[in-house]
Order: C-alpha cells, then sequence, then structure tokens
C-alpha cells in the first residue's frame, strides 16, 4: 500500500475502474452516501456512475458534496483508499460534468498527457 | 378579331371623371430611363375614339411590358388606376393592375380611328368634373400660386381641414411615385424614430424618419429641421394621420428595410392631420420568426422577433468608431423553441429599458448578426414593443409563466463567458505575432488568458484635470494650482490617472502591454486614489501591490496595433479589459478547442 503515494496516480471516472485493477487511482465524485460503519463512502463521477471506496480506518469527520480519493483498486473494482480529501465549494460549486470531460481528454490523447504511462504500461 | 373598347373613357380620364375598369388598346410603349436603373413605361392608350399618351406603367407592372405581354395593339382592362394632376394641370394616369385582354397577336391593328384627345377645354375639366382621388387638401401652405384659380374653388367644398377625412378620396400608399405632386394618404404610424442630429462640414442639423402603414404597403417618411420642429411632437407612433403632399424619392435600401422602392421627405408643403377613425388601417405587421429558425437566416438580414425577456445586463456606455459615445444594454430573449438569443439595444431604448417583471418584446427590423454566434440589434430603424398587444404575445405569456420560465434555453449567442463580450477572438500570445496581428489599416482586437510577469512602477500613475469626463494631464504651476490645456482652467487639485506599462506571458510568448485606470485598477487589485495615497505616502506599501501583482492570471481583451514613431514601428498592444478567468468557462473552451484540434 505505501506504493500508492510514490506511483504515478492516473486519473480515472467509475467505469475505467476495470482497466485499473491494482493499480493506483485518483478518483473524483459527490459523496452519496457513507456506511453506517464510517469505513466505506460511495462516490458519484460525472457521468452518473458510481464508485465504491473503502476506508482502512472510520470516517472521524462530517464529509460531504466533492470528494478526491487516491488509493489502489482492488480485485471486485472498489478503491481501497489512502487518503481523501474534500474540495471546497463554497465560492464556485464544482462542475464534475466538466471535470469528466477533462478526464477523457486525458485519457483519449495518452502521448500528451504522459503521467500515466508509467501507471498503466 | 375585335373588342369591345370604353369609348369615351379617354375623355372622362382627361376631365378627371373616376372611370372604372376601361378597356383601352394599346397604341405605343415608351420606356423612360429613370435615375438610379429603375426604368418606366410610358404608354399611349386608345379608347376607340381618342388616345391619350400620358399612361404611366406603376413598376410593379414594368415586367409585363419588358416580357412583351404589353405591346402596341394589345388590349387591356385596367383594373386599378389613380389619376395625378401636375402642377401645370396635365393629368397623368398611373396603372396600378391590369389584365390583357387580347394580345397584340390576337389583334390586327388598331381599332377605329382614334385621334389625340384635344384639350381645347383643358383648363375646364378642373371646374366640371370632382377631382379624382387626389386631392386631399391641407391647410395653410397651399402653395398654389400657379394654379388655376378655378381649381381652387372647386377644392373649397372639400377643403375644411377639420374634416380631412371628409368626401376626398385618399391613394394607396403603394400607388405613390415621384411623379406626382399631390397626394394624400391615411396612414398608421408604426414606427416613429428619436430625433438624430448630424454636424458635418456642410452643417448640422437634425432628423426623425417614421414608418407608414396603409392595407397597400409600407414607406418610410423622413422630416429634416424645420419639418422636426413642427411634427415630430404631433405624431404619435400607433396612431392613424393623413398626410399630404411630401417628396419622394427612390429609397435608399441601406438604411431600410421596407418594402418599398420609394420613400417620402417631408417638406414644407407636407401636411399632416390626425384620422380618428381609423380601426380600419392595418396596424403594425410583424412576420416573426422563431428563435431557433434564426440560426438559417443570413448575417445582416431583417427581422420580427417576438420574445420573454428572460435577463437584462446593465446599461453600459461605449464609444463607437467615430468617438461617439453610446449607450448599449443587452437582454436575453427567450421564445416557445426553447432557445435564447441575446438581443443588443442602442441608445435611448436601452437607457430607457425596464425589464422588470421579464416582459414580452417584439421587436420589427432587428439585424441579425454572427456576432458571438447569433445575436439581434436594434436599428434606427427598429420598432421596439413592450408586452406588446398581439396573440402573440398573450399566447407566448402563458407559454412562459407556464413552463417557459422553467427552462434554460440554450443560447444562440455565445454569453459573454470569458471574453468580456463582444466578439471574443482568442489568440496566444504567439499567435498574436506570427500572425502579425495589428499590422493592417485597423487595428485588431483578440483575447487571451495570461499572466503578470512583471509591472512597471515607474510612471505608472500621472496627474490628470479634475473635471469629470477629462482626463487629460495636468501641468502642476509649482504654485499649488494644477492647469489643464483642455479645459482651460486652473485647480487646486488633481486626480490621480493609472497608466500602467505590464509583461504578461502564456506558455509560448510574453508581450508588453499598455493598461489603462479601469484594468489597471483590477490588475493591481487597488483602486487609483488609494494607490496615489499610498505612493505619497508609504513608498513600502506602494511596491508590495506591485509585487503581489505578480504572477496573477488573468483575462485580457487588447487591442494591437502597429504604431510608428520617430520613423520606428512597433506593435502596440493596450488592454481593453482585464477580468479574472472563469476557470470552468476557460476549461470548457480548451477541451472544445482540444477535441477540435484533434478532429483536424
Amino acid at each position: 500500500m505505501s506504493g500508492v503515494f510514490e506511483s504515478p496516480k492516473a486519473r480515472i471516472n467509475a467505469s475505467m475502474l476495470s482497466q485499473y485493477i491494482s493499480k493506483a487511482v485518483c478518483f473524483l465524485g459527490r459523496l452519496e452516501k457513507v456506511h453506517p460503519s464510517g469505513k466505506a463512502l460511495s462516490l458519484t463521477d460525472g457521468e452518473g456512475k458510481t464508485a465504491s471506496v473503502e476506508l482502512n480506518d472510520p470516517l472521524d469527520e462530517e464529509l460531504s458534496g466533492i470528494v478526491e480519493v487516491i488509493g489502489m483498486v482492488s480485485n471486485k473494482g472498489t478503491i481501497m483508499a489512502s487518503s481523501y480529501t474534500q474540495y471546497r465549494e463554497d465560492k464556485i460549486p464544482f462542475d464534475l460534468e466538466l471535470y469528466n470531460e477533462a478526464l477523457k481528454v486525458l485519457h483519449d490523447y495518452p502521448q500528451h498527457y504522459p503521467f500515466e504511462v508509467s501507471a498503466s504500461g | 378579331m375585335t373588342a369591345k373598347l370604353s369609348e369615351g373613357a379617354i375623355e372622362s380620364l382627361t376631365k378627371g371623371t373616376d372611370v372604372s375598369s376601361p378597356v383601352l388598346q394599346v397604341v405605343n410603349i415608351r420606356k423612360l430611363d429613370g435615375g438610379n436603373g429603375l426604368s418606366r413605361f410610358r404608354l399611349m392608350m386608345s379608347d376607340g375614339l381618342h388616345t391619350m399618351s400620358s399612361f404611366m406603367l406603376s413598376t410593379q407592372l414594368n415586367p409585363m411590358a419588358e416580357q412583351d405581354q404589353l405591346a402596341p395593339n394589345c388590349v387591356c382592362l385596367i383594373k386599378r388606376h389613380v389619376t395625378n394632376v401636375l402642377k401645370d394641370g396635365r393629368r397623368v394616369v398611373v396603372i396600378l393592375d391590369l389584365e390583357v385582354v387580347k394580345t397584340a397577336e390576337q389583334m390586327e391593328g388598331k381599332i377605329g380611328d382614334p385621334t389625340p384627345y384635344v384639350e381645347g377645354q383643358s383648363k375646364a375639366p378642373q371646374i366640371a368634373a370632382p377631382v379624382v382621388r387626389n386631392l386631399q387638401p391641407k391647410n395653410g401652405s397651399d402653395g398654389s400660386g400657379q394654379r388655376a384659380p378655378a381649381q381652387s374653388f372647386v377644392k373649397k367644398p372639400m377643403a375644411a381641414p377639420n374634416t380631412p377625412g371628409g368626401s376626398s378620396k385618399v391613394v394607396p400608399i403603394a400607388s405613390l411615385n415621384p411623379y406626382q405632386s399631390k397626394w394624400t394618404v391615411r396612414v398608421r404610424v408604426t414606427n416613429k424614430s428619436s430625433v438624430r442630429t448630424w454636424s458635418n462640414s456642410r452643417g448640422d442639423g437634425k432628423l426623425f424618419s417614421m414608418e407608414l402603414v396603409d392595407e397597400s404597403g409600407e414607406i418610410r417618411a423622413t422630416g429634416f429641421n424645420q419639418e422636426v420642429e413642427k411634427f415630430y411632437s404631433l405624431i404619435e407612433q400607433g396612431k392613424v394621420y393623413y398626410i399630404s403632399k411630401g417628396t419622394l424619392k427612390i429609397a435608399n435600401k441601406q438604411f431600410t428595410s421596407l418594402k418599398n422602392d420609394y420613400e417620402m421627405t417631408l417638406n414644407g408643403e407636407t401636411s399632416i392631420i390626425p384620422c380618428e377613425d381609423s380601426a380600419d388601417v392595418p396596424m403594425l405587421q410583424c412576420d416573426f420568426v422563431s428563435i431557433a429558425d434564426l440560426e438559417s437566416r443570413e448575417k445582416d438580414s431583417i427581422v420580427d422577433v417576438i420574445g420573454v425577456c428572460k435577463s437584462v445586463d446593465d446599461m453600459t456606455r461605449i464609444t463607437t468608431k467615430n468617438s461617439r459615445e453610446v449607450s448599449k444594454r443587452n437582454i436575453q430573449l427567450i421564445d416557445m423553441s426553447s432557445r435564447v438569443i441575446q438581443l443588443t439595444m442602442w441608445g435611448n431604448d436601452a437607457e430607457t429599458f425596464d425589464g422588470t417583471g421579464q416582459p414580452i418584446m417584439a421587436i420589427k427590423g432587428a439585424r441579425l448578426s454572427d456576432f458571438g454566434g447569433r445575436s439581434l440589434s436594434t436599428q434606427f430603424s427598429s420598432t421596439v414593443m413592450i408586452n406588446p398587444e398581439l396573440p402573440e404575445a398573450y399566447k407566448l405569456r402563458g407559454w412562459y409563466d407556464k413552463e417557459g420560465h422553467a427552462i434554460d434555453g440554450q443560447s444562440m449567442t455565445e454569453m459573454r463567458g470569458p471574453g468580456g463580450g463582444g466578439n471574443t477572438n482568442w489568440k496566444t500570445l504567439m499567435e498574436v505575432k506570427n500572425e502579425n496581428l495589428g499590422h493592417g489599416d485597423k487595428a485588431d482586437y483578440f483575447s487571451c488568458v495570461g499572466t503578470i510577469v512583471y509591472i512597471r512602477k515607474e510612471n505608472c500613475m500621472y496627474q490628470a484635470c479634475p473635471s469629470k469626463d477629462c482626463n487629460k494631464k495636468v501641468v502642476d504651476q509649482q504654485n499649488g494650482m494644477y492647469r489643464c490645456e483642455k479645459c482651460d482652467k486652473e485647480s487646486p487639485d488633481f486626480k490621480y490617472r493609472l497608466m500602467l506599462s505590464a509583461n504578461i506571458a502564456d506558455f509560448g510568448d510574453n508581450q508588453w502591454v499598455m493598461c489603462f485606470q479601469d484594468s489597471a485598477e483590477t490588475i493591481l487589485g487597488q483602486n487609483v486614489a488609494y494607490l496615489g495615497q499610498l505612493k505619497d505616502s508609504n513608498e513600502a506599501a506602494f511596491d508590495e501591490v506591485f509585487q503581489h501583482a505578480n504572477f496573477n492570471t488573468f483575462l485580457f481583451r487588447n487591442r494591437v496595433k502597429l504604431e510608428t514613431y520617430n520613423d520606428e514601428s512597433r506593435i502596440k498592444v493596450t488592454v481593453v479589459e482585464a477580468k479574472p478567468v472563469d476557470h470552468r468557462e476557460y476549461s470548457k473552451r480548451l477541451i472544445i478547442n482540444i477535441r477540435k484540434a484533434a478532429a483536424q
């Protein structure tokens, strides 16, 4: 798990999870619900698809809105989170759909966005 | 083959008696070349007994003559005509509508042996017969000096100015032409412009124009100077008037969209009398185009549009190319096609517009431009109606209140997102240089996202005349007084103005730019009065403002022009507007650009 922070992390959306199994990723979504245990979240991406996130430790704070998670994709396609951070939206709302469009650009032209090449290669 | 001609019709026409639908034979046709490439046809016609050569074909019938449907010997049924009396008493019959009963081929020549009708009693007919149609008199400046006195006598009974409707006949707008001098039309004023003034080397003056409608058509009328004084306050938009006399000339299509080859100029002889009984005169004719359909219309076409005023921008003042300051205001219109378009209103319309309550707006004669995709602009000749009493308006109101208000309609106009309004010509600084922007005769404008890398602190402010609209640099008299050459005034104080030289950069290049007042304040994040204070009192804090301003990114709209000083040419870039980057808009644009670039 310690490798997550050192290795490049591809930004992906929920439909790309299956291609990144056992790889470090960065996932951004709107928090839909928190499991009663406080150890699992579900996040919806800009396409409205949901990803499940599992935390090592139960949440110890209120979480809402846009959350970015860094972690490893498990065999089940869930994200084993190493860290998470909440985006502030107090001034401008975050445009998740626009983020998703940008994300697709990143994946459509990997030659121009070489950061993930080593990750997926 | 023969045809029955209306014998005696020529005599009656010459005498001014009304003849309905005479059947006449064409003896001769002559083409008269008018100015402006518009030709007219003059006909000699016979009724079998007499001939008369003063028939004019109205221009819409020109094709009949041009295609030889009307040829010598053919027999015509004159369905509609108007008789005009020239100043010397001669009569001209203008044919408005005719039907060829027998073509020239079907005829074996001239019917009978007609002779020119001799007007031995040429002054007499005016006494004998009530004048046909055209003599709507006006009070006052009759100017009938050269006319036979008898004529005035005949006119008397119907000359009472307070009964303008009276018994006299009125001609339709469609029959107006430059060859008649006396006529009256009964028209509704569908649009009245504001008074415009001009001033040029030949003097100055003012004018207004209005659009007139009756059941036959429409025409534009313009009044200058004295006629502005005389008529402007009298005329109310939407009301009906009798208008007599006026100069007709070929319409300048550049200034009008009306369907008429002629336009009217009010002159010293013109009279305008209100008409009370006006119900039968048509109202403004609008041919509304759905906003969604505007996409397929040609640029610069003139359209009528009705929509709900969804939102209103603040009024702004801009300076036009010929350094005239005008007010403008943008509003967003939506209609039942659920599409939105931006309408720009100018001048008085912009200043007085009140968009509260999301009124219905109908615009007749708006100009469609391709400014920012598709947008509309009012012109001098446009009519803007707010909450008009039209069926379309009620329908639209119902739709909007029920469902339309909830629709976030897709706009035809690219919103003034990142561009700061205007026609955004996005360029990177590299492109600006590679494409030699500003090297042409006219200045170029471009928008870019750039980061401040350096601001020159020296001479960034100057002492300017404190008068409201004067920004001229003042001369320090060294006695506590400051002198403005422009205002020719001395005052004990001045105001600081900013004139900032900054270097901006993007990924590819950098550029020195000049920023004035507003954009300089935006970049420095402080207002000029505060900066002036700091400069004089706290040098360190003043420096800090400039330090803080570095490496901030803004959206710039710039003017670029090659300027020559002392035989040295250099590109001068002036910031027209600087504002914070709207990252959302910016990202959207970048994504679109990436997709476009990839598709090529």
